[in-house]
């Protein structure tokens, strides 16, 4: 990376800290509310986010490898579900599977609870324990990723919500002298999970259409 | 020279991608995984004992105990894998069991505990990749487990954290008790206690998936291998209060997944009632903090092991005797089901405690350590082997119905070999519990003495 470019990052990180937060809370939300597409760009611009968040304490070679499993992650995500849109069993199977819970409403409604419970927690706690933007940056990618797990009708949903809540386990580890190679594991970790969710992704898809042809035969 | 054996955690690495790259053809990766298992099996008996090695910039050690734990970890893996070359999971499981395999058999080299602790994350997740397209539930199982894995990796950097400021304030106890408490999440995740236990049982209700069975044959030996290292490592970490909540963890999930049973449909449910209601029985022994407590569990461990091989190879020979029994004369004695269905029942009632096999004996042993005069404990664990046992009375029936599935082909009675040697086997642990006992209290006497010396440790202030 050029000089220039990580002065820009430097203070981008710490001249627009509030903004970086807002737009986490906003990212968080978009996960909980979306279907896989979007969700999987809300994502990579989270976890942009939390990179430029954390470049203070961690700096270039931990950032450096965060990114990059970053978009290992998202290019698996992408694959799949690209490859699942091209061989045309997307749309019948989400539309099969469509329950209550991937309702847009009901997801919004519980997007909106996440943020008022984010803000609650950070006003009421948050800050006695962690400086203000660690505090909101943790407690927002929790509750989100919680709401994702919880609310996860599909594996890849799953695979999101588990990388979300590992960020937040992120930001808590950076504030202590992160050790490289942990660090190191956890981008594996990332990587893995994506792997695992998307082989979860691809097999609940089989196995509908396993279902359909066996009640079409 | 040594550092190059250290390469026995890369080799099922190296197997598992020559395997993904071949997984096709249904025999090749099934024989390569057990070529590999036997290569394993060998390097782990060349390794030199207690002897500190550098490799890839970090310290590996292998101890008495350790030597043993891998030797098992690739024997069950090699019992796996030819189970899964009966059934139709050849594909999906042997590459990213070997991936795992090597990945514990380097969370058990390792000598830092936090890089074993972070390592196991990454190893049991993996699993996941096994859940296959034939098996509905196995999908939201293994999503589930894949939650339950990953969770407790808040905790893992958190403790080793608070024991760091632990030796360098050693007049604030409070941090130590913090950290014991933070133990208790990983191992109720990743042993998937109650009630998580639900996540496993989900993952093989609707048929027998090779990669719970995985869970229950190797991991968990695992996951209690690294709860006494670290114990033994960090006496301040096994209070009082934590032996409690997890003894109590295990109580509950003995009695709940042991009266599930009854409610199991198919035979495999049953087996992973039985497994996790045997695990229930093991941390309850492990968490007295005894030596004779600690043995009944490790025994009841060895013996839940052995009877989860046994039952998964029987259950997957099923479908291929059943199809031979018919090609061959409707008319004549199903020999081959019946030698099946006793294989299943036994391992069972081996889960079960049902006397005179050896969990019966070892039961009494770890209930006279728990002191327990009130008749509820006893009453529980009853309540428990009732649920088994009825639950397998309905299995039974319905296994002895099996219908064919699949054409024999040319698989002959292979199946019906590996079950009748594990049979043996089981039999012999449960027939002779004391010689068993005794060569474990012999593997694992590096390990008991440090139990008399926490029991003096024992006096960290409860401050929470």
């Amino acid at each position: 990376m050029s000089p220039t470019f990580l002065h820009e990052f430097d203070s981008l990180s710490s001249s627009y800290t509030p903004q970086l937060v807002a737009g986490l809370a906003i990212c968080g939300a978009v996960l909980v509310v979306s279907g896989h597409r979007l969700a999987i760009v809300a994502f990579l611009v989270q976890r942009l986010i939390v990179v430029a968040l954390l470049w203070p304490s961690v700096r270039l070679p931990l950032a450096a490898v965060m990114l990059l499993a970053s978009i290992a992650a998202a290019l698996v995500y992408t694959v799949t579900e690209g490859r699942l849109l091209i061989a045309a069993r997307h749309v019948r199977h989400t539309s099969q599977r469509r329950s209550f819970l991937v309702q847009v409403p009901f997801r919004a409604l519980a997007a909106a609870l996440g943020l008022l419970v984010t803000y609650g927690l950070v006003q009421g706690y948050g800050s006695n324990l962690l400086p203000l933007a660690v505090a909101s940056t943790v407690v927002s990618l929790l509750v989100s990723s919680l709401l994702v797990v919880i609310l996860a009708n599909t594996g890849l949903q799953t695979g999101l919500g588990v990388q979300t809540f590992i960020d937040a386990c992120r930001v808590l580890y950076a504030l202590w002298q992160p050790n490289s190679l942990v660090w190191g594991l956890w981008a594996v970790c990332d990587v893995l999970v994506a792997l695992a969710a998307c082989h979860l992704r691809n097999t609940e898809v089989a196995v509908v259409e396993r279902q359909t042809a066996g009640e079409c035969g | 020279m040594h550092e190059a054996v250290y390469w026995v955690a890369l080799l099922p690495l190296a197997a598992a991608f020559v395997i993904a790259l071949v997984r096709k053809l249904r025999w090749v990766p099934v024989a390569l995984g057990l070529a590999t298992a036997l290569a394993c099996i060998q390097l782990v008996l060349s390794l030199p004992l207690d002897d500190v090695t550098g490799f890839l910039g970090q310290q590996w050690m292998l101890d008495p105990t350790g030597r043993l734990l891998l030797l098992f970890v690739y024997a069950a893996t090699a019992v796996l894998l030819a189970i899964a070359a009966f059934t139709e999971q050849a594909e999906s499981f042997p590459a990213p069991a070997l991936v795992s395999a090597g990945l514990l058999s380097a969370v058990v080299l390792l000598r830092s505990s936090m890089l074993s602790f972070m390592l196991l994350p990454v190893a049991l997740l993996l699993l996941v990749l096994t859940a296959s397209r034939s098996f509905p539930s196995a999908v939201p199982g293994a999503s589930r487990f894949l939650v339950w894995t990953t969770l407790p990796i808040l905790c893992v950097p958190a403790v080793f954290m608070l024991l760091e400021r632990f030796a360098a304030l050693p007049d604030q106890p409070v941090l130590a008790e913090w950290s014991a408490w933070l133990t208790i999440p990983p191992v109720v995740l990743w042993l998937t206690l109650f009630p998580f236990d639900g996540a496993t049982r989900l993952w093989s209700r609707d048929g027998l998936s090779i990669g719970p069975v995985f869970l229950w044959a190797v991991k968990d030996a695992v996951v209690i291998y690294l709860m006494l290292g670290l114990w033994r490592q960090y006496p301040m970490l096994q209070t009082e209060n934590v032996t409690t909540v997890l003894g109590i963890a295990g109580l509950m999930t003995a009695v709940f997944s042991g009266v599930l049973a009854v409610a199991q449909s198919s035979p495999s449910a049953v087996l992973a009632c039985a497994a996790m209601s045997e695990l229930g029985l093991v941390l309850q022994g492990i968490t007295t903090s005894t030596d004779e407590g600690v043995l009944g569990g490790l025994f009841l461990l060895v013996s839940r092991s052995v009877a989860v091989l046994l039952a998964s190879a029987s259950l997957a020979a099923v479908s291929h005797v059943v199809a031979r029994e018919s090609e061959s004369n409707m008319q004549s004695f199903r020999w081959r089901s019946l030698v099946l269905l006793i294989a299943f029942s036994l391992s069972v009632l081996t889960m079960a405690g049902m006397p005179p096999l050896g969990g019966f004996a070892v039961r009494s042993q770890i209930y006279a350590t728990l002191l327990a005069q009130e008749p509820y404990l006893h009453l529980a664990w009853l309540l428990a082997s009732m649920g088994i046992t009825l639950g397998l009375v309905r299995a039974g029936w319905s296994l002895w119905h099996a219908k064919a599935q699949s054409p024999a082909g040319r698989l002959h009675d292979l199946p019906l070999l590996l079950v009748l040697c594990l049979l043996l086997l089981c039999l012999w642990i449960g027939l002779y519990p004391q010689d068993v006992m005794g060569r474990i209290s012999e593997w694992y006497r590096d390990l008991l003495p440090t139990f008399h010396s926490v029991s003096s440790c024992l006096t960290v202030p409860c401050v929470l």
